[in-house]
């Protein structure tokens, strides 16, 4: 394989992972940007959404319509998360709030495994995510590329939503100034409403390529990815949109290049040095590196 | 939170012997209680009994931290974690050394300490590692700190699982001999107490109070925010590490597992419920979140209910503990004691009694 | 059209508004002088909704809003313009202005009426699709003016609009507000600078430490020894 192949083909990895990433990042940092809530059970509406699909295929569903719908029940959940547990505490120190999500991945988990089991089980991915193609000398698996178009089709739309419609530009508004936007007449449980069903319908499509990706899904799938969407966001400058964005995909190549560049035993050492990371980033940039700065010093 | 401090003293002032019958009336509690159950009680219930002391040194160790300084820590459990390996691969009888952990370097090979100076060095390998990641972590601010320091517990992780010549790597840790009695679990647990007790009233405790209401008003009487918040790292880092090095010592095998969101998810609620800030409410949090979770783990494996079979419900008891936990921060959040004391000197005192005689009769 | 019944708002344990009375009637400029901490903020965001009294009462043609939300405000016609601006500095000017009309369903109108904001301030015109953060201190103000006129309030509530500017923009900032009151928008201001509140004001009220402690024809005010003392230098 030549110098140029091998960089084509991390490329794709690394656009692929971090296109999960990004897909997780949005939804922290919106929910983030307006309540200064650092939702931790995010990462369980990925596992939420991929058992829904795995049913659903077990029943026969074709696969677009299972994932449509497995999408959808992620974003209910989500909405349903906030109305039960976070908006009773809304307003609350912020790590009361932290804790609270805490409690809520505790619940969420616990419920699937006295529901589905703790064991894992086969994630039924049909061809077009579960075949490997190979182009010349590369070897693509289709999974990484769908994820990559998927989520560029889906930043497209999102970002339509919050630059052209009153929602999306509502929910900007509360972010940077909630009295502000109160005062506009913006119904600010309604934006609230709507960053956590998007996030969490976005959280929903990760799951379900997550799940196609590692080929199973668990009732702590979703540990993992949310504490690396979360490095994202911070990388971003948490709260914003572009920054969730940008910190994903940065937080992949960073994952694909320290694979690369670790020698043999230590790679596996990897994510202490993506974690390390995240302490440098808060230290240097707290507010990340698209984020303005405004440290807040002790 | 602090006007327990400022509020009057309604009573007059104890004496320095109804101060020592304040002091002495819950330890004799606790020895009675003890010897009780060392003697007359289940396997079972001396073990809760022993879980109990290990949570009340864990959690008092992180209110020492997270209640006096305002900032809060997620990762306190990596340090039990190395508190813990450290001891065990220090105490671990040769033999088993050349056959759990042939891949030892050699200085730490031949050698097989005592349980005592394991222990000591445990703790004090959890304060090292606290003081040089507390150096950039704590310059941080809120919630921050609590992202950072939840980096560092994943990362303890990832290294336990890695460090095979050391740990196993994520295989059973096992072979650690079982040194650790119920005395040496209360002793360290009363040393945990009267340390908490201590910081909380050295000019450092109380400067530490002063910057977690107002950051500003304490840098302005000169208080070091940095440098309190290191010494208060340091040393419930400490204490956390001996209470891993006992755990370990109880538990005898483990894995990196042990140490992780669980673990530290179960520390939190006994802290929030007790109330940050406060020692008696560390040990009260502790109590009632063991007992509650040991009936709520009875319970799940199914029972009948007059004709209603509950069928078993493993991993109902983590929910419901979850959702008091949620019901507490947003009912109370202040914690049962809302950072208060519970002073048992006052029962000593005449004129508590009468004053609360008194108000009964209005 | 608004009036305010000995209403008591606290913060916590501090009692904030020691129960204050007054009204607005349709059509006048009325409004609030008083010191630093007066309480003159805290009757604003009490009448919008962000706080509510513990005591007394708020009524707005005759109904009582004092248990509504801010949002609710904005569909009776009553609109705050925020102390320190608070323009949305991540968003266009113009959309801006489209957040101050976020409830209205009729987009002729809101058509309209953001074409009367830009003919008010030309120089908002001009920059369109600046982000509200890269706009002078003045031109931010005049956004936040802008943003308020959006929902066509028949109430609008002042916050220290000279705050900050120069003495040039103070006066073109208080023109608007006389040409406002002009085209029949009810007004009550609240100024530090009581001087020139006074001069174009109907009525005022001087409320000091929580508490309405004078109120008059601005004229009688101006001239009212302990006004001309306290508030107006002389």
């Amino acid at each position: 394989m030549s110098f140029f192949e091998y960089g084509v083909q991390q490329l794709i990895n690394a656009l692929s992972i971090g296109s999960l990433y990004a897909l997780m990042a949005i939804g922290l940092a919106m929910v983030f940007g307006i309540l200064r809530l650092i939702n931790f059970a995010h990462g369980d509406l990925m596992m939420v959404a991929s058992y829904t699909a795995l049913f659903l295929l077990i029943d026969g569903f074709p696969f677009l319509g299972a994932a449509i719908v497995a999408v959808v029940v992620a974003a209910i959940a989500g909405l349903a998360m906030e109305r039960v547990a976070y908006r009773p505490i809304r307003g609350a120190p912020d790590v009361a709030m932290l804790l609270t999500s805490f409690a809520v991945t505790i619940v969420l988990e616990n419920v699937a495994v006295l529901t589905v089991g703790a064991r894992s089980r086969a994630f039924p991915a049909p061809p077009f995510l579960s075949t490997v193609f190979t182009l010349g000398n590369l070897t693509v698996s289709s999974v990484n590329v769908v994820a990559i178009v998927t989520t560029a089709i889906l930043l497209v739309l999102l970002t339509f939503f919050v630059r052209r419609t009153d929602t999306g530009i509502s929910m900007r508004a509360a972010a940077e100034d909630l009295v502000a936007a109160q005062l506009m007449g913006i119904n600010i449980n309604r934006v609230i409403a709507y960053a956590f069903a998007i996030g969490s319908g976005l959280a929903g499509v990760a799951g379900l390529l997550w799940a196609a990706k590692v080929g199973k899904v668990d009732p702590f799938m979703g540990f993992s990815p949310v504490l690396k969407a979360f490095i994202a966001a911070v990388i971003g400058g948490f709260g914003t949109i572009p920054g969730a964005v940008v910190g994903g995909y940065v937080l992949g190549f960073l994952e694909i290049f320290l694979q690369g560049i670790l020698p043999g035993q230590s790679s596996a050492y990897r994510d202490a040095f993506v974690f390390g990371i995240l302490i440098l980033v808060l230290l240097i940039r707290p507010n990340g590196i698209l984020g303005v700065q405004e440290r807040e010093e002790i | 939170m602090d006007d327990s401090l400022s509020r009057p003293v309604s009573v007059a002032q104890p004496t320095t012997w109804q101060r020592y019958a304040g002091v002495a009336t819950p330890l004799l509690l606790l020895l009675l209680v003890t010897l009780y159950i060392q003697g007359a009680s289940s396997a079972y219930i001396q073990r809760v009994w022993i879980i109990l002391g290990l949570d009340i040194i864990l959690v008092a160790s992180l209110n020492l931290f997270n209640g006096f300084t305002g900032v809060f820590s997620l990762g306190h459990v990596g340090f039990m974690a190395i508190g813990a390996y450290v001891s065990a691969i220090l105490t671990l009888p040769l033999e088993k050394k050349a056959i759990n952990l042939p891949d030892l370097p050699a200085w730490l090979a031949h050698i097989q300490l005592g349980f005592f100076p394991a222990i000591l060095i445990g703790g004090l390998a959890a304060t090292l590692v606290a003081l040089a990641i507390g150096r950039p972590v704590l310059r941080l601010s809120g919630h921050y700190v609590a992202v950072a320091t939840l980096a560092f517990l994943v990362i303890v992780r990832v290294i336990l699982i890695n460090a095979t010549p050391y740990t196993r790597g994520s295989r059973t840790f096992s072979g650690t001999p079982a040194y650790t009695t119920v005395w040496w679990v209360y002793g360290w647990a009363l040393v945990t107490i009267y340390v908490a007790w201590r910081v909380l009233r050295s000019p450092y405790g109380r400067a530490m109070l002063a910057q977690r209401e107002d950051r500003a008003a304490a840098r302005s009487v000169g208080v070091r925010v940095l440098r309190s918040r290191m010494w208060a790292f340091g040393i419930s880092a400490f204490l956390t590490g001996v209470a891993g090095a006992l755990w370990g010592h109880y538990i005898l095998s483990f894995s990196p597992n042990a140490f992780y969101f669980a673990e530290t998810f179960s520390i939190i609620t006994m802290l929030v419920v007790g109330g940050m800030g406060s020692i008696s409410g560390s040990v009260i949090g502790a109590i009632l979140v063991v007992l509650l979770s040991e009936v709520l783990r009875n319970l799940e494996g199914g029972f009948s209910l007059g004709v209603v079979q509950i069928p078993p419900l493993y991993g109902m008891s983590q929910i419901l503990m979850a959702i008091l936990f949620i019901g507490i921060l947003i009912f109370r959040r202040e914690g049962l004691l809302g950072g208060r004391e519970i002073d048992l000197t006052k029962l000593f005192v005449v004129d508590y009694w009468r004053s609360v005689f008194r108000r009964k009769e209005v | 059209m608004l009036r305010l019944e000995n209403v008591e708002v606290f913060y916590g344990n501090i009692r904030a508004l020691k129960g204050v009375s007054f009204s607005v009637r349709e059509g006048e400029l009325v409004t609030l002088i008083g010191s630093n901490g007066a309480g003159k903020s805290t009757t604003l965001n009490t009448i919008v909704g962000l706080l509510h009294p513990r005591q007394g009462a708020i009524l707005y043609e005759d109904e009582p809003i004092h248990r509504l939300s801010p949002f609710q405000m904005i569909q009776r016609g009553i609109s705050l313009c925020p102390e320190g601006r608070r323009i949305f500095g991540n968003l266009t000017v113009d959309d801006n202005l489209r957040m101050g009309a976020i409830q209205r369903r009729d987009p002729e109108g809101v058509r309209q009426d953001r074409e009367w904001v830009y003919a008010l301030f030309p120089v908002l015109a001009e920059r369109l699709h600046q982000l509200g953060g890269t706009l002078s201190g003045g031109e931010q103000q005049m956004l936040a003016i802008g943003r308020s006129l959006m929902s066509r309030p028949r109430l609008l509530l002042m916050d220290e609009p000279s705050l900050g500017l120069a003495p040039v923009l103070v006066q073109t900032i208080f023109q608007t507000l006389q040409q406002l009151k002009a085209q029949g928008t009810t007004i009550l201001l609240v100024e530090q600078n009581a001087h020139q509140a006074l001069e174009i004001a109907d009525r005022g009220y001087i409320l000091e430490t929580g508490r309405i402690i004078l109120g008059d024809a601005a004229a009688t005010l101006r001239t009212n020894k302990l006004v001309v003392q306290s508030y107006l230098g002389g």
